[in-house]
This record gives C-alpha cells, sequence and structure tokens, in this order.
C-alpha cells in the first residue's frame, strides 16, 4: 500500500530522483536528552559544509536525504542544551542511523554557549512559538505554575481577567484554539472553573502555539492550535519530583524499563483544611472543594524502526455548596483522554505516525432549590484516527500528509424538577486529509503550499482549506515570512469568562452553517545579535458564520436546533513584537502587541431606535489596544534565581451605561425592572491594567536524598487595584456604579524536591 | 529614506491614536409602559422619559403628562385599519387611564398611538394579543410543601402566531408573614438588608420565562405543568397565577434581564433592550393569564 502512496508523492511533487542520487547517503535518527532519553521537538540539526539542516518532528525524529559522500561537520542545537557537532563521514549509498544525545546546558553552568546563527534560525516558524517547560515552573504565577498562564505573557495572547486562564489569540476567543495533549483534543482544558489549566508542569515535555497562519496538518479551528506533549519518561535512571504548594500539591515518577520508558503523575488540590478552618467562622464555604489530575504515559521500543506508547490523561474537579438552607450547588466536571501510538520508520525517506484516540469531557451541574432539583448531564466522547506520513523524495522537498478521522458524539440533557426538558444526542462523522510540501528551491526561500479538506457529517459540509506559507532568508540573521490560510470550525463552545464548569459545545449542523476565516500573517524573524531575537509579526483574519448560543435565550426547550444560535462575522488584525534574550545568566523577554477585535451580530450592537435594521462591529471585552508584557530570569547565584513579569495593557472595553428608567408594572411580580439604556456596545474603557509578579527560588538539599527548590512568589507586586468590571446598585439613588476588582496582592510558597 | 520613515511614523502613530470606536453621548428617549391581559379591561399606559444614568430617578420627575394617548383595536393585523378607538387621559403624573371600558380581545391586533400638541413627535407600537386560556378543574384544593403529591395544573390549549407558548408564572401570597416563610426564603429573608421590601417582593413570587416546550402537551392540546416547589415561598393559600406572554414583552423581559449579567455574555457588556416601539422606547405588550387558588400546608418533617 505505501508504494502506492509514494508513486503518488512523487507524482504530485513532479520530483524526479536524479541519477547521482543514487551515489547519495543519508543519515536519519533520534534526537534526545542525554540524562533522560527524552525525544526533543524541533531541534535543529544540518551539515555546516553544504549548509543542508531540517528540524526533529514531533516525534523527534530527523532525516536527511540525499547527501553527497563525503566527511561533514553535523551540528545539532536546541535552545537549553549545549550545542552539538560531530564529524560524520558518509559513503556512497550509505543511509546512517545517527541518535543524536544533546548535554542540557543546566549541567554545566559555567560554560559558555557559543552558537552560530544557523544553528539558531530553525527554531521559529511563522506564526509560531515555542514554551520552555522550564520557564513555566519558573514563572510567577498564582498559586500553581500553570501552562496556559504562562502562554498569556506571549504577544498576540490575551487574558480575560485574573481568573480565567482562557486563551484569547489575535481576536480568537477559546474556542477558536484547539489544543492537544498528545495529539488527542482536550475539551475544558481548566480547572477551578477557569482558574487554572488542567496541565501539570512537571509532565509536560514541550507546549507549541501555532498563533495563526498554522500549517495543513491541523484544522478544526479558525484561530490556532497548542500542542502540548507529555513527558516520554526518563530511558536511563528513575527519578521523580514532588512538590508542596499552598493550592495544591503534586508529584509525577519516571523511569526506564527493558523496553522503553514510563512516567506518572499526580496533582491534587490541598484545600480541605482551608475549608474545614473557614466553616468554623463563616457561612456559605463549599462542603466539598477539590481537583485532582492524572497523567502517564509508557513507551514501548518494539524496534529500531518502531516505537509504540500509551498515554493518558484524566482531571475532574468537584464541588459541592450549600449557600442556604434548603439549598444547594453541586458540580462535577472534568476531561479523560487516552492515546496509543505507533511510530514506524519505513524507510530513510519515509516516516510514519498513526494514532488512536480517545476523549471525553463531562459536565455534572446541579442544583436544588427548597426540594426544586435542577440537574444536567453532558457528555462529550471523542474517538478519533490518525495517521500522518513524512516523505522525503528529494534534496528540495519534505511530503506530508494524513488523514484524521473519527466520531464525536454529544449528549446533553437537562431535566427540571423531575422532568426532562431539553435532550440533544448528536454523532457526528467527521473526516479530514491534508496533504503539504515543504519545498527548498535554494538555501534562500522555502515555499508550504498545501490543502486540507473536512468533511463533517451534520449537514454533510465538505470544506477545502488553501494553505500556503514561504519564507525569504536574504542573510543568515534574517528571515522574512508570509502565511495564508482557510480555516473552518464546526463547533462552537457555550461558556461564560467568568466560570467555566459549565462549559456546553455544540456543533454546525444541517442549517447551522459552520464558520470559515481566512488569515494573512506577515513575518520577520532576526537575530540582532548573538543570543538575541526579534520577531516581528503582522496578522490580518476574517470570522465569517460564527454561529454561537442566542445570550438572550433564556430557556431553550422547544426550539429548533438552528434557532439557538446568532450567526455573525468579525475580523482582527495588529501587530506583535517580540524581543528576547535567549542566553546568559540574565534571560527574557519583552513582547508587545497592538491589536483590534472586531465582532457583530445581527440586531446587536444596532442603534437604540433602528433595532432589527442596523448591526455595527463592537470590540469584544478581551479586546485590548496595547499589550506589553516583559519576563527577565536573573541567576544571582549558584544557589538563587530571580523571575519577574510585568503586564501593561490597554483596559478592557466595557459598556458606559448612559441613561436609565424604571419599568413598574410588570404584572407578575412587584419587583421593579431599572433598565440602562446605551450607546455603542464596549465603546468605553477600564483603566489600564498593570501588575507586576515576582518569585524567588533557592536550590538545596532535602537531607542527601536529592535536590531541593524552595519558591517564595508575590503576586501583583504593589497590589494594583485592577478593574474587572463595573456592578450596579440599585438600592441607592441615583444608581451606584462600583467596581469589581482583579486579585491583590497575592504571596505563594512552594518547596520541590527532586529525587 | 528619512522622509519616508517620518511618514510611517506619522501614519502610525495616526492609526494608534485615532479612536475607530467612539463612545456616544446621552440621549434621551420617551418611555412607554401597558400590558394588555387578554378579557380584562384595557390597562393604564404610563409615559415617561429616561433621564442621565447618574441622576436621581423618581417616575414623577420623569413623567410627561401632555401626551395624546390612544389605544387602537386593529381589524386583522398591525398594517390594517382602524376598527375601533380608545382614547386616555392623564390621571396622575405620567399614568393615563383609558376612557372607555373595553375587555381586551384575544389573538387580536391593538396598536398604541401617542402625539404630543404642538409637536411633530409620535409613538406607536402593536401587540398581538396571545390566545386565552383557563386552568382546567381539579387542581388541589390543598397541598403538602416539598410532599410527593406535588401540585398539578393543566392549562387550557392556547396558541401564539409563529412560536410556542412563552410562560410566566407567579405565586401570590394571600397573608405574607415572615413567620409563614418556607425553609429557602425564610434563610435569605433573615440575611436580607431591606427584609420589608424582600418581603414584599416574595409576596408576588415569579418563575421566569419557561417555554411551553418544557411540558407535555396532553392529546387534547392542553399542557400539564407540576407547579415547582421554588414557585411556593408561603404557606397558606396562594393564588397561582399562569401567564401566556406576547412578542414585545417577551423581548423586553429576556433582553433586560441579561443587562445586568448571567448569560453568556462578558461582563461590563451591555446591551439595549430589544424593543417594538417606533419613536420611543419601553414595553407596549400583552399576556393572557388565568388563576387558581391553592392552600399550601407545612410539612411536618422538614
Amino acid at each position: 500500500m505505501y508504494r502506492t502512496l509514494l508513486l503518488a508523492f512523487i507524482f504530485i511533487t513532479g520530483t524526479h530522483t536524479p541519477a547521482l542520487a543514487q551515489q547519495a547517503a543519508s543519515l536519519n535518527g533520534y534526537i534526545t536528552d542525554s540524562e533522560t532519553g527524552e525525544t526533543l521537538i524541533s531541534a535543529n540539526i544540518g551539515f555546516s559544509e553544504i549548509n543542508k539542516g531540517t528540524a526533529s518532528n514531533t516525534l523527534g525524529y530527523y532525516s536527511l536525504p540525499n547527501i553527497q559522500p563525503g566527511t561533514y561537520t553535523l551540528f545539532c542545537s536546541y535552545v537549553g542544551y549545549k550545542p552539538f557537532r560531530q564529524q560524520v563521514t558518509l559513503e556512497p549509498g550509505e543511509n546512517l542511523r545517527l541518535d543524536v544525545e544533546l548535554v542540557p546546558e543546566s549541567v554545566e553552568l559555567d560554560e559558555i554557549v557559543v552558537r552560530s546563527s544557523r544553528e539558531e534560525e530553525e527554531q521559529k516558524n511563522i506564526g509560531t512559538v515555542q514554551v520552555d517547560a522550564k520557564l513555566i515552573q519558573e514563572l510567577p504565577s498564582v498559586f500553581e505554575a500553570d501552562v496556559f498562564r504562562s502562554i498569556q505573557l506571549l504577544p498576540g495572547v490575551k487574558a480575560a481577567s485574573d481568573f480565567s486562564s482562557g486563551l484569547y489569540i489575535r481576536g480568537g476567543s477559546p474556542d477558536q484554539t484547539l489544543i492537544l495533549l498528545d495529539r488527542t483534543t482536550v475539551y475544558n482544558p481548566s480547572h477551578f472553573f477557569g482558574f487554572f489549566s488542567t496541565f501539570n508542569p512537571d509532565a509536560i515535555k514541550d507546549v507549541r502555539l501555532y498563533k495563526g497562519g498554522y500549517p495543513a496538518e491541523y484544522g478544526g479551528r479558525l484561530g490556532s492550535v497548542l500542542t502540548i506533549y507529555n513527558k516520554d519518561g526518563n530511558r536511563n535512571e528513575m527519578d521523580g519530583t514532588a512538590t508542596i504548594g499552598l493550592l495544591a500539591s503534586r508529584a509525577s515518577i519516571e523511569g526506564p524499563y527493558s523496553k522503553g520508558s514510563w512516567m506518572f503523575s499526580a496533582r491534587r488540590s490541598t484545600l480541605e483544611p482551608l475549608l474545614a478552618g473557614l466553616r468554623q467562622t463563616t457561612d456559605n464555604v463549599p462542603s466539598q472543594f477539590y481537583f485532582y489530575d492524572v497523567n502517564g504515559k509508557v513507551n514501548f521500543d518494539a524496534t529500531q524502526n518502531d516505537k509504540l506508547s500509551l498515554a493518558f490523561y484524566a482531571g475532574q474537579d468537584e464541588v459541592t455548596f450549600p449557600f442556604a438552607d434548603d439549598a444547594e450547588f453541586d458540580l462535577n466536571y472534568g476531561n479523560q483522554t487516552l492515546s496509543g501510538n505507533w511510530t514506524h520508520i519505513f524507510s530513510e525517506k519515509l516516516f510514519s505516525n498513526f494514532v488512536l484516540t480517545g476523549s471525553r469531557y463531562f459536565n455534572f451541574p446541579g442544583f436544588d432549590f427548597a426540594g426544586t432539583k435542577f440537574s444536567r448531564s453532558n457528555n462529550i466522547y471523542d474517538f478519533s484516527l490518525k495517521a500522518d506520513l513524512e516523505y522525503l523524495p528529494g534534496n528540495n522537498h519534505t511530503i506530508e500528509t494524513g488523514i484524521w478521522s473519527g466520531i464525536f458524539t454529544f449528549k446533553l440533557q437537562d431535566t427540571f424538577d423531575g422532568q426532562d426538558t431539553f435532550g440533544s444526542r448528536i454523532q457526528n462523522q467527521y473526516a479530514s486529509f491534508y496533504v503539504q510540501d515543504e519545498w527548498r528551491p535554494n538555501d534562500q526561500w522555502i515555499f508550504t503550499p498545501g490543502v486540507r479538506m473536512n468533511y463533517f457529517s451534520d449537514g454533510d459540509y465538505v470544506r477545502i482549506e488553501p494553505r500556503f506559507s514561504m519564507e525569504y532568508r536574504p542573510g543568515s540573521r534574517v528571515r522574512l515570512q508570509a502565511a495564508y490560510g482557510r480555516y473552518n470550525q464546526f463547533l462552537t463552545l457555550v461558556t461564560n469568562e467568568a466560570f467555566s464548569g459549565f462549559d456546553v459545545w455544540l456543533t454546525s449542523a444541517e442549517g447551522v452553517s459552520p464558520a470559515y476565516g481566512d488569515q494573512f500573517v506577515l513575518g520577520a524573524k532576526t537575530i540582532p545579535f548573538e543570543d538575541y531575537g526579534l520577531d516581528v509579526e503582522l496578522y490580518y483574519r476574517t470570522m465569517e458564520d460564527l454561529f454561537e448560543l442566542d445570550p438572550f435565550l433564556p430557556d431553550v426547550a422547544g426550539l429548533l436546533y438552528e434557532d439557538l444560535f446568532r450567526v455573525g462575522d468579525g475580523s482582527a488584525y495588529g501587530v506583535e513584537v517580540f524581543f528576547e534574550k535567549r542566553a546568559g545568566d540574565f534571560t527574557g523577554f519583552i513582547g508587545y502587541t497592538l491589536g483590534y477585535t472586531w465582532r457583530r451580530f445581527p440586531g446587536y450592537n444596532s442603534e437604540i431606535t433602528q433595532q432589527g435594521q442596523t448591526a455595527r462591529f463592537y470590540p469584544p471585552k478581551y479586546d485590548r489596544r496595547h499589550d506589553i508584557n516583559l519576563v527577565g530570569n536573573y541567576q544571582l547565584n549558584e544557589r538563587w534565581k530571580v523571575t519577574a513579569s510585568f503586564n501593561f495593557a490597554t483596559g478592557q472595553s466595557y459598556t458606559k451605561v448612559l441613561g436609565r428608567y424604571v419599568q413598574l408594572d410588570l404584572p407578575w411580580t412587584f419587583d421593579d425592572r431599572n433598565t440602562f439604556t446605551v450607546g455603542r456596545v464596549n465603546a468605553s474603557r477600564l483603566p489600564s491594567y498593570h501588575r507586576m509578579d515576582v518569585s524567588f527560588s533557592r536550590k538545596g538539599k532535602f537531607f542527601d536524598l536529592g535536590d531541593s527548590e524552595l519558591q517564595l512568589q508575590l503576586i501583583n507586586v504593589y497590589s494594583r487595584r485592577n478593574v474587572w468590571f463595573y456592578s450596579f446598585d440599585f438600592d441607592e439613588n441615583p444608581v451606584e456604579r462600583n467596581p469589581v476588582y482583579l486579585l491583590p496582592i497575592l504571596p505563594s510558597i512552594s518547596y520541590t524536591v527532586n529525587f | 529614506m528619512k522622509h519616508l520613515t517620518l511618514l510611517t511614523l506619522f501614519i502610525s502613530a495616526l492609526i494608534v491614536s485615532c479612536n475607530v470606536y467612539p463612545q456616544d453621548d446621552y440621549e434621551e428617549y420617551y418611555v412607554v409602559e401597558s400590558y394588555l391581559v387578554a378579557n380584562r379591561q384595557l390597562p393604564q399606559v404610563r409615559l415617561s422619559s429616561t433621564i442621565p444614568a447618574d441622576e436621581v430617578y423618581d417616575f414623577e420627575e420623569a413623567a410627561i403628562n401632555d401626551a395624546i394617548i390612544e389605544v387602537r383595536l386593529l381589524a386583522s393585523g398591525p398594517e390594517s385599519a382602524v376598527e375601533q378607538s380608545f382614547s386616555y387621559s392623564n390621571a396622575e403624573p405620567g399614568i393615563y387611564q383609558p376612557d372607555q371600558n373595553h375587555a381586551v380581545i384575544p389573538e387580536r391586533t391593538y396598536q398604541l398611538h401617542i402625539s404630543f400638541p404642538g409637536s411633530d413627535d409620535v409613538i406607536t407600537a402593536h401587540t398581538i394579543i396571545p390566545g386565552s386560556f383557563g386552568i382546567l378543574s381539579g387542581v388541589a384544593e390543598s397541598v403538602v410543601y416539598q410532599s410527593s403529591e406535588q401540585l398539578e395544573i393543566t392549562l387550557s390549549e392556547s396558541s401564539y402566531p409563529g412560536r410556542q407558548n412563552i410562560f410566566v408564572f407567579n405565586a401570590i401570597s394571600f397573608e405574607p408573614d415572615a413567620e409563614d416563610l418556607t425553609p429557602f426564603y425564610f434563610d435569605i429573608f433573615q440575611d436580607s438588608e431591606d427584609p420589608e421590601e424582600d418581603l414584599t417582593l416574595l409576596s408576588n413570587n415569579s418563575s421566569g420565562i419557561i417555554n411551553e416546550g418544557n411540558f407535555e402537551v396532553n392529546p387534547d392540546g392542553s399542557v400539564t405543568v407540576q407547579y415547582p416547589w421554588i414557585g411556593i415561598a408561603f404557606y397558606g393559600l396562594n393564588n397561582i397565577v399562569a401567564n401566556t406572554l406576547d412578542d414585545n414583552v417577551y423581548d423586553f423581559v429576556r433582553s433586560q434581564q441579561v443587562q445586568l449579567g448571567g448569560s453568556t455574555l462578558s461582563p461590563g457588556e451591555i446591551q439595549n433592550v430589544i424593543y417594538h416601539v417606533n419613536g420611543g422606547i419601553g414595553v407596549f405588550g400583552s399576556l393572557a393569564s388565568d388563576t387558581v387558588t391553592t392552600n399550601v400546608e407545612r410539612n411536618p418533617n422538614l
């Protein structure tokens, strides 16, 4: 079968293998961490003399085919690792398997690391940013190291509030970002109703964000893709880590076995003693409130060319809150994922990966008011098969193709007072196919055309998505990039930025067209000085047929599915600047974003006297005109390190109330209805947002059992009272407007032992 | 090159500093409020104006007293001829009462027409009265609070053009004393900063909007409703009222309650209420309703 595929690829590319290639040699293998054996993703590898290189793929595999026989200097580099160089002699026709082990820089701190620009330049593709897993743990964060809150520091990424870990990327709402954990879709990546993301920082190996213009390999979301890979487990020795924190404690352990490696990590909140104490003195304290998550992975290296792995994740939040006599609220929500991965190297030119994934998201909220019960059972099941092939037919082409097919089942059942009030069971089949060719006609140009085809069974939607990116390298320190892509989205998220525990996903269907949009990105990646990087990107994106739950529906029972939605459009554009210092005792970055985001829905934000006839674009609340982030990381000495972050941003948009009146005669109530009149929605700005966080960490020993690290953190160092929104007190006349504030100054402490 | 750089900087500064989405200023609007109920006499009409949000609100201060108000029964729909007109007179500040008796006819269209002496301002609105219905006999005269025998009421078939019925239920207590509050509401009452006002509010306890799709429709088109215990705030005699709403009231209530949050909109994102009034804002809407009385007894097990 794969021979047929090979022929098809050759036909597609029109690449004819030159006669000379019969004498050519090739080099391939895995790039790993020398200490743990973890594969390294997007590590840069190549030959200095002939300026030929590539990057390892998401499984840490690289291949350099069609090399003229001879002796070369092979280099390999990766951020945080010492550069690797080795003389390699390739004989005619030889296919040399060379697995490269990179030594972490932290092993020898004093050594000065020197990289050529060629070795650094592979790290960044357009719209893509890699987040260092170690930085996630070092950054000051509210109670708990958090992947999403670290990502929120990047240009182009905004947070809705201090209370939300949701990712608002380049004008997109959180549902416009596809989140993949070990290639498996995660539908509600949050703990504590959105305060934290679900990903345990101890278990993570690689975090990569495709902010926009993402390649044909991915699809299903209008905006961006976040890929997270958990560790494979240490292949050399067993080790572990345990951390005690104020909010949660976590532990992980990993190690080798005869045929591979394994990893297991767990985290659980530890709020019970605090809640028990509060219950002694305060009313309205939850009787139960916890979250946990577990991650695990087992790798089985069957042969040199076959690797299998099985990974799982399970996380859950549970709260029970008796908030009045004869009234209780409880909520149980979480995610479970399971993926089985098979990596097979057919030849030095053909690499493959097959994944079976299963993902479940559930939430079960329930209210009991005075003997009247409301409950919801919301389940999403997503089972899929992915197959990806990477083929290197010649010197200049890397062809990637694949399929992703699955069954998405959505089951929602609302029950009120013992009676089913709304139920929906939707089962959709989806399938997608993509092919893309990375063509390097010479050392200066890279063209990556691609296309993705999507099918969604409900409504029989078939959508074709052209993708294209190009790169021009006028010099060794400058890369100019451009990308375009069409994207479709068949899902929409019903959520609230203040609380993600009730999240419900709905799908496009007959009568509800999928949303689509185009993205245009221009970028420049430069290395102005050694160990520094300066990146600039401009983006423009459109959003059409945006379907979202009509916010003015108090009750959806008895409505047709298509009547649940309002359908609108939008756009976003902006400029991002990212300046970083990558190596040395002081590292860090400055990120700046100038952004504009617009939305429009029929009848919404229209003139008060011309409702239904006009609809004006408006900025969503999370729109911020200017956003600056500074992150610094300074190694004071061998033991002490200080990390600080500072954010300054234009205040979020809000709607200023202009006029008011009172409706006094509603027949079924004595409650007067205080009503506002407003002008343009979200036309005013809250006061500017700024906050500084600091973290001090001290390395030490834990009774000669292992290394330890004490982390002391201060969030919002100068206790800036940033405003979240304004509430209104109608008991006062005139009505009183009161700011609702975000986080005050908060200290945090954690202690980690590595054994 | 130098000029090009300066020009780029100037254009960039212009783009950044230019407010492409300015804040509007306050504007004053006429506000109307009137609810026609099927088979009942024409209701009063309130007419006032909005005030700036940061000023003291007093209906009498905002009232408009010199308007010429008519409610018109139309022949066959919103654009049809006037079949009958009913004039109104100013009775109190901002409140106009009908000059004639007229029972509102179900499923007919009524128009509100307001003009002002010496002014071209005109306010108009239409409402289609929901079809009338009744609570069928057989409702329990007495129920034990939170017992297994829940209050059950059956409503005769009714309709509204183009959509399912939209209901609001309310329970009006005959003797709203604090000691007769059911446990959940008593707990709220105890924490109240204004207990007198809360007691008044709870004495007319409403359900909020409920779609007909929540209920089982019987073969004869009637609808049976299990009245939820959360709707009962007081032990003792209660009038249980079932209301069906027209589009104007439905749109007003569902959009007004979103103004202060509770929806999927971000906090602080406030939109105008959905209005069906030309030349002003407010609501000129209609309902159909029926009432039954039941006694709610204390449950000795609670």
